[in-house]
């Protein structure tokens, strides 16, 4: 059994039915989750949002006094905490409005608690970065002072590498397509492709040992690419 | 439309034209005859007569006499003869004559009887050696008419042939004019009604003779046309609510025993064998949760696919989104994904949904791994050709019996069809009709190494 490095994390969740809502939250206690509070309509979910400052919450969709997009409006309007989206429609025009109001998730009923843990821990890892030092197989990335620090010498990271870095930390070990880091680092996909590899380049001879035989930072062809981290926690 | 007023605009010109035409040519054919046969008489009659009997008329010892046989013709046909002496005028001979006639002639009265009768007697004269033969015939027999025309008038014929023909086509004209006026008025909004019927647009014609009765039959069939669409549309959007009802019903039921049951197998204190049973329940709750999500996709794209909102899409982008996403879930790397672009790039654009375009590529590519379940090796390729982008997805997995391959090929290519004959799953069922909308075209083939190959080509974007 896993157990998150956000033990502490506050987590509000609101969904109207009991059996639901006891589920979910059995869900997040066994990841190790200890910070959970519930809410089963908006106006209780006001109150407990008040009080708790959750620093991120799970919202039903459809509630007895009113939907989630609006619940979600509220909360914003004092504090943009990053908010997930649970609903039992499947359509796209509900999962478009509930990205567009600014929710980082949406997942559809039903979910593996799997999927729901990652995308939780996800989510955290990148509104919340805690771990600033990630440990790669010949070197060591300091996120905070944004340098590489291999056999000794530290290597400081442009701001476009450390973009790169961190849009591929935080899918660490998993494939990043080549549209989503342009994006990511430029906000356009087109004309940037060069510009990648001309970067990841200049970033493999900073992090790789031997910069032609990469054993961190891979490319999958025709894809994207993976960074492969040493860490072993949750990452 | 345009045909039919045509049509009867030519046929009434045909008729009138046909019309004048033969009224021409009887009033020309009855002239011809008239004369002719007024000719024809007229040889023979009186001039033949006339002739014989001046000929037969010979003076023999200061009295003429004539020809027996001749005075039984003319007495049996009736005619009376005398010869008029040129110098006196007194008649020197007479044959049958009635008591009326005079004995001498002034110069005035030969002119008068020359031109028209003689008591009432139409008479006919031939000039004799010793003077003027004049033959008198039965009263009735003959009628004189005046044949003077003044040479003008008769030059004039042609220019009032002329006159008279431009006055026809004149008429001609004005009748063409008013016939296509009426035509318009009320046989074009009849064909017009049956063309927009024909369309399944909504019809109400002005009641109007002389067609109203076909004009209250349109009216009525547009009606039912319409009652009939109408009541379709609401038994789709029905049928449509209620699936999305019911599959919303079903989810959070379905959320409760995939969530315990993925907990009972995950917990360290369940036994081996409960572990496994476990498994199954998350198992057949995962395929009964793909089950919903293609029944509600699958209704709500027949009810509204053909209206999905285009937008510009890019396939490079999101082929390597859901390829990605497959190789950071297949941890078991049972399915080796080899992913190969030829000449594309991002910027190529197609008109579609990027939603429903992930979902039908991702639906084959997962079709070809559940159909391979110990696992294979997945070729994905993109090309361009000409205007269009194919993509290509092949398997080297134990591909189809050619039963099964017909049928496939068969399912595809038929547009509707009747899904109790060939049913094929939803998953392919939705692929078939995202692909539909975005006008792309499927082949399918068993390539010789095995498995089984897609080819699907979207027409690129020229936006």
């Amino acid at each position: 059994m896993r157990k998150t490095q956000y033990n502490d994390c506050k987590i509000l969740v609101v969904e109207d039915q009991d059996n639901l809502l006891s589920m979910i939250v059995s869900i997040l206690q066994d990841e190790g989750f200890q910070n959970v509070e519930t809410a089963q309509t908006i106006r209780e979910a006001i109150k407990v949002f008040n009080n708790f400052e959750p620093e991120l919450a799970i919202l039903d969709v459809m509630l007895p006094d009113g939907n989630g997009f609006e619940l979600l409006q509220v909360f914003h309007q004092k504090q943009k905490i990053p908010i997930i989206f649970l609903t039992a429609k499947g359509e796209d025009n509900d999962r478009l409005r509930g990205l567009s109001l600014g929710a980082d998730d949406y997942l559809v009923k039903p979910f593996l608690s799997r999927e729901l843990i990652l995308r939780i821990e996800a989510i955290l890892r990148r509104v919340y970065p805690r771990e600033f030092i990630v440990k790669l197989k010949h070197c060591t990335i300091d996120f905070e002072k944004g340098v590489v620090i291999k056999k000794g010498e530290i290597i400081p990271l442009t701001a476009t590498e450390y973009k790169i870095v961190d849009t591929l930390i935080q899918s660490a070990n998993k494939i990043v397509t080549i549209e989503f880091l342009c994006e990511a680092v430029w906000g356009d996909i087109f004309g940037y492709e060069n510009s990648l590899m001309a970067h990841i380049r200049r970033i493999r001879e900073k992090i790789e040992e031997k910069p032609s035989q990469p054993e961190s930072l891979l490319t999958t062809r025709g894809l994207g690419y993976k960074l492969l981290t040493e860490s072993s926690r949750g990452l | 439309m345009k045909k039919i007023t045509a049509m009867i605009k030519k046929f009434f010109v045909a008729t009138f034209l046909l019309f004048v035409t033969l009224i021409a040519m009887n009033i020309l054919l009855y002239i011809i005859f008239f004369f002719n046969n007024v000719q024809h008489y007229q040889k023979n009659e009186p001039v033949k007569t006339l002739e014989k009997t001046s000929n037969a008329l010979i003076n023999k010892y200061g009295e003429y006499s004539l020809d027996r046989e001749i005075e039984d013709e003319l007495e049996k046909s009736n005619i009376w003869g005398i010869l008029i002496e040129n110098q006196t005028g007194n008649v020197i001979w007479s044959f049958q004559v009635p008591k009326e006639v005079p004995n001498y002639f002034t110069l005035t009265e030969i002119s008068q009887f020359s031109k028209y009768y003689l008591k009432d007697y139409p008479v006919f004269t031939w000039e004799h050696s010793d003077g003027l033969l004049v033959l008198g015939y039965p009263k009735d027999s003959y009628t004189k008419m005046n044949n003077d025309y003044p040479i003008t008038a008769i030059k004039e014929i042609p220019y009032f042939i002329f006159l008279i023909f431009f006055i026809d086509l004149s008429i001609v004209f004005l009748l063409y004019y008013l016939i296509t006026r009426r035509t318009n008025r009320y046989i074009t909004p009849v064909v017009e009604g049956i063309s927009l019927l024909s369309k399944g647009k909504e019809v109400r014609l002005e009641k109007k003779d002389p067609f109203s009765d076909i004009i209250e039959s349109i009216n009525q069939t547009s009606i039912i046309l319409q009652q009939k669409n109408e009541s379709l549309k609401l038994k789709e959007r029905n049928r449509e609510k209620w699936i999305e009802g019911v599959s919303h019903d079903i989810r959070t039921p379905l959320s409760l025993i995939l969530g315990y049951s993925e907990k009972l197998k995950n917990s360290e204190f369940t036994s081996k064998t409960d572990k496994q049973r476990a498994a199954v329940i998350v198992d057949q709750s995962i395929i009964i949760k793909e089950l919903i999500d293609n029944l509600n996709l699958v209704s709500h794209l027949e009810s509204n696919g053909l209206n999905t909102t285009l937008t510009s899409i890019y396939p490079l982008k999101i082929l390597r989104q859901i390829i990605t996403e497959i190789l950071n879930r297949n941890q078991d790397e049972l399915y080796k994904i080899h992913f190969h672009v030829e000449e594309v790039s991002d910027e190529f654009v197609v008109e579609g949904n990027e939603h429903l375009f992930k979902r039908a590529i991702s639906n084959i590519i997962l079709n070809s791994m559940k159909h391979n379940p110990t696992g294979c090796d997945i070729y994905i390729t993109m090309i361009k050709k000409e205007n269009t982008l194919e993509i290509i997805i092949k398997d080297t997995g134990k591909g189809l019996s050619s039963e099964e391959f017909k049928e496939l090929k068969r399912f595809f290519e038929v547009t509707q069809q009747d899904i109790s004959q060939n049913r094929k799953g939803l998953g392919l069922l939705i692929v078939k009709e995202i692909l539909a909308i975005h006008n792309a075209k499927v082949l399918i083939n068993l390539p010789k190494d095995g498995g089984v190959k897609f080819i699907l080509s979207f027409p690129i974007s020229t936006k």
